[in-house]
């Protein structure tokens, strides 16, 4: 579990949080969706400690406040920017991020090895990691949040600038880790990873929580209606409609039809009929 | 502590991957301490044409003519005169390196003065580094001129005085502007200046085998020779061993190694801000103190080691015979220590890699200049001599030369020690608390 209550903090005259709450259930993966510069990056640092907010309360659990180590140690971070250390290689950062955590010899050998077969780099694991691939290296960020096996894990843009086989194994890593029974805070500004991926979504815009919930829940309520095209000999027609399958059923029906496209709204419908403007803004 | 160890374990590995900064911080010193080594070989490392040399006199005949004869050494412009030390604390003064020469004006300076030209002569002893053999040439030089100035040396070579003596005489005698009334008296007096001579080039000739030697044929001319300088080694070396030019270049040379260290340590503080990294360390459950530890520690581990292995270079390949192991341990540890404060205070400061290195170079030569870690202090002016005191470049200097071959005590290592252990803690202070990680 992960309450943010109430949280402000200020840049100068940006206001980067401007009173956001969320609380985040325990086993689930918990999106933060938002357009870059929402407050996203800025949540993740004030709940894991980078950041003091100027106001309002973070309790990872128990009552625990990031400034604790002890609490600490409950969290695995994966950054938006890549920290691995390019002089090294792919164990030896492994090795030393765990010996940070307390990890014996034993335990960090086991966790790494185990780890870099997860993210698929058993095979580069004594490579230096300045030689790796964007998404190699985005793997392996990820895999250095796991090492101390933490029930709780923020993924900052996880997949931002890497390939479709490193992105699909990054997502399936998530899902897996949910399924581990872990926390998994997700943030993107991607809005089909979001609705792919999360059990629940918060979005976020201008540092604010706009709406949270379940992406059907969200869609169902704010993304309004589903548009049915049917196309016959005289031509397309548009309708929109909140009962898609019935519309479907009775359109059918009728003599003529050649075929027909079916548009569900999505999280972008969603977040347009929050703040009026796309995701990509 | 096992955090901070793999910080700092981390840390050296990188600074191993990373072959310019360990040629910086290893190769380059090494290079300078065998140049600089091998263009000094046989002229002891020190000395030379430089003005204001730091010396004692100290006058033990305590006559008019002694202290007029200080006087003149104090106003010389070659020599930065220090008064009111006795002989042994002189040469202390200079044993630990504040300064470079002690000149003693012996008892019987100034009846020796008075008398120039027969009895014993003015004595002089100088006490000097034995490792700075050009310096002391020059101050012997030096000394030797001044306690000449009014005779000449033509009192030492009868024969070339005698030339002169006749020549003058024929020249008087065609000088027709002479009144005839003078012309006797000074007849008589070059005739009288010429039997003179005459005799002490007879007596001078009438030893075979010596006179070759004009040294020794003035010495037995007696008067003729009005000054004896003396030359007394104050060594640093209680062993008594010969120490060479690399005992002088190889302190240098750690020196340089030392900055390249702090200076690449501070660069990787600042990549792991600009580059994330710090962000895992500062999330992992590290105290702010932690982290900066480690990276002080394998600051501290990198810098004494390249100054270890400098020094076992300089022992085993160039002959260079601490005077005391353990008086250079401590040198090297306090050094480290000071450069681990720099380091932190130039990563605070710098925001960036770029900055960090132009930064860095430029406080840390003009450390080295002023501090003699490029050109030796003594030639250097009189207010750069002064300003060094602010520079731990000058501090780390004597205490690494206090180990090497100045033969300090436990109690005249403490004073540089001191300021450069107070130089490194005050560093470390102020660059932790203006270090922002984010």
């Amino acid at each position: 579990m992960l309450r943010l209550s109430n949280l402000h903090k200020r840049f100068g005259q940006v206001v980067a949080l401007g009173g956001l709450s969320l609380h985040i259930p325990a086993g689930c993966i918990f999106g933060l969706l938002g357009p870059n510069g929402a407050g996203k990056t800025t949540t993740i640092s004030i709940a894991v400690g980078l950041l003091a907010p100027d106001s309002g309360e973070v309790d990872l659990g128990h009552g625990g406040t990031p400034e604790r180590a002890e609490v600490r140690r409950r969290i695995g971070v994966a950054p938006q920017a890549i920290a691995l250390y390019d002089d090294l290689t792919a164990r030896e950062n492994l090795d030393f991020f765990a010996r940070l955590y307390g990890l014996s010899g034993p335990q960090r050998r086991e966790r790494a090895d185990a780890l870099l077969a997860r993210v698929g780099l058993s095979d580069r694991a004594d490579h230096r990691v300045k030689g790796f691939s964007g998404g190699m290296k985005r793997r392996l960020n990820l895999a250095a949040a796991l090492l101390h096996d933490p029930p709780i894990v923020l993924l900052d843009e996880p997949t931002a600038g890497v390939d479709p086989q490193s992105r699909n194994a990054i997502l399936e890593m998530a899902r897996s880790l949910r399924d581990e029974g872990r926390t998994v805070v997700y943030t993107t500004h991607y809005m089909e990873e979001a609705q792919r991926l999360c059990d629940r979504v918060a979005i976020i815009d201008r540092g604010r929580v706009l709406a949270e919930g379940t992406v059907e829940q969200l869609v169902g309520t704010l993304g309004g209606s589903s548009v049915v095209t049917i196309q016959t000999d005289e031509g397309d027609t548009r309708i929109e409609t909140a009962d898609p399958v019935g519309e479907l059923g009775r359109r059918l029906a009728a003599p003529g039809v050649r075929g027909v496209r079916v548009e569900r709204p999505d999280l972008e419908a969603v977040f347009l009929h929050l703040t009026g403007r796309s995701l990509r803004d | 502590m096992n955090a901070v160890l793999a910080i700092a374990i981390k840390d050296i590995r990188l600074l191993l991957r990373d072959r310019m900064g360990f040629f910086f911080s290893f190769f380059f010193p090494l290079l300078i301490a065998v140049f600089f080594g091998v263009v000094f070989r046989g002229g002891g490392g020190g000395g030379g044409a430089g003005s204001g040399i730091p010396v004692a006199v100290v006058d033990l005949d305590n006559t008019a003519e002694s202290a007029a004869f200080a006087a003149k050494l104090i106003a010389a412009s070659e020599l930065e005169v220090t008064t009111g030390l006795s002989p042994t604390e002189a040469e202390e003064a200079v044993r630990i390196g504040r300064l470079r020469g002690s000149i003693v004006l012996l008892p019987g300076f100034g009846e020796a003065r008075r008398r120039p030209f027969w009895g014993e002569p003015m004595s002089i002893e100088l006490a000097v580094d034995p490792s700075r053999a050009a310096l002391a040439s020059m101050l012997e030089g030096v000394v030797t001129r001044h306690a000449f100035e009014g005779l000449s040396e033509m009192f030492a070579d009868p024969a070339k005085m005698r030339g002169q003596v006749r020549e003058s005489m024929d020249q008087m005698r065609r000088d027709g502007s002479l009144p005839r009334a003078m012309r006797p008296a000074f007849e008589m007096f070059f005739n009288a200046l010429d039997s003179m001579l005459q005799t002490v080039q007879e007596d001078s000739a009438g030893e075979p085998g010596e006179a070759a030697d004009p040294a020794q044929a003035a010495a037995r001319a007696g008067g003729w020779q009005p000054v004896r300088v003396s030359t007394r080694a104050v060594s640093a070396r209680p062993s008594g061993l010969p120490t060479n030019s690399f005992a002088l270049t190889f302190p240098q040379g750690v020196i340089w190694g030392m900055m390249g260290c702090a200076l690449g340590f501070a660069i990787t503080l600042v990549m792991e801000r600009t580059r994330g990294t710090l962000l895992r360390l500062r999330i992992a459950p590290l105290s702010r103190m932690q982290i900066l530890a480690g990276k002080a520690v394998g600051c501290f581990m990198v810098t004494a080691s390249v100054a270890a292995t400098l020094m076992v270079i300089a022992r085993v390949v160039f002959q260079v015979q601490p005077t005391s192991v353990i008086m250079l341990a401590a040198a090297i540890a306090c050094s480290s220590a000071c450069f681990v404060g720099i380091m932190m205070l130039l990563a605070a400061v710098s925001r960036t890699e770029a900055a960090g290195n132009g930064l860095g170079w430029g406080v840390l030569l003009l450390m080295a200049m002023i501090g003699g870690g490029m050109v030796p202090l003594e030639f250097m002016p009189g207010f750069i001599r002064t300003l060094s005191v602010v520079s731990p470049i000058r501090w780390s200097l004597l205490a690494l030369e206090g180990g090497v071959f100045r033969g300090f005590s436990m109690a005249q290592m403490a004073a540089p020690c001191g300021v450069l252990l107070g130089i490194g803690g005050m560093s470390f202070a102020v660059g932790a608390r203006l270090f922002r990680p984010d």
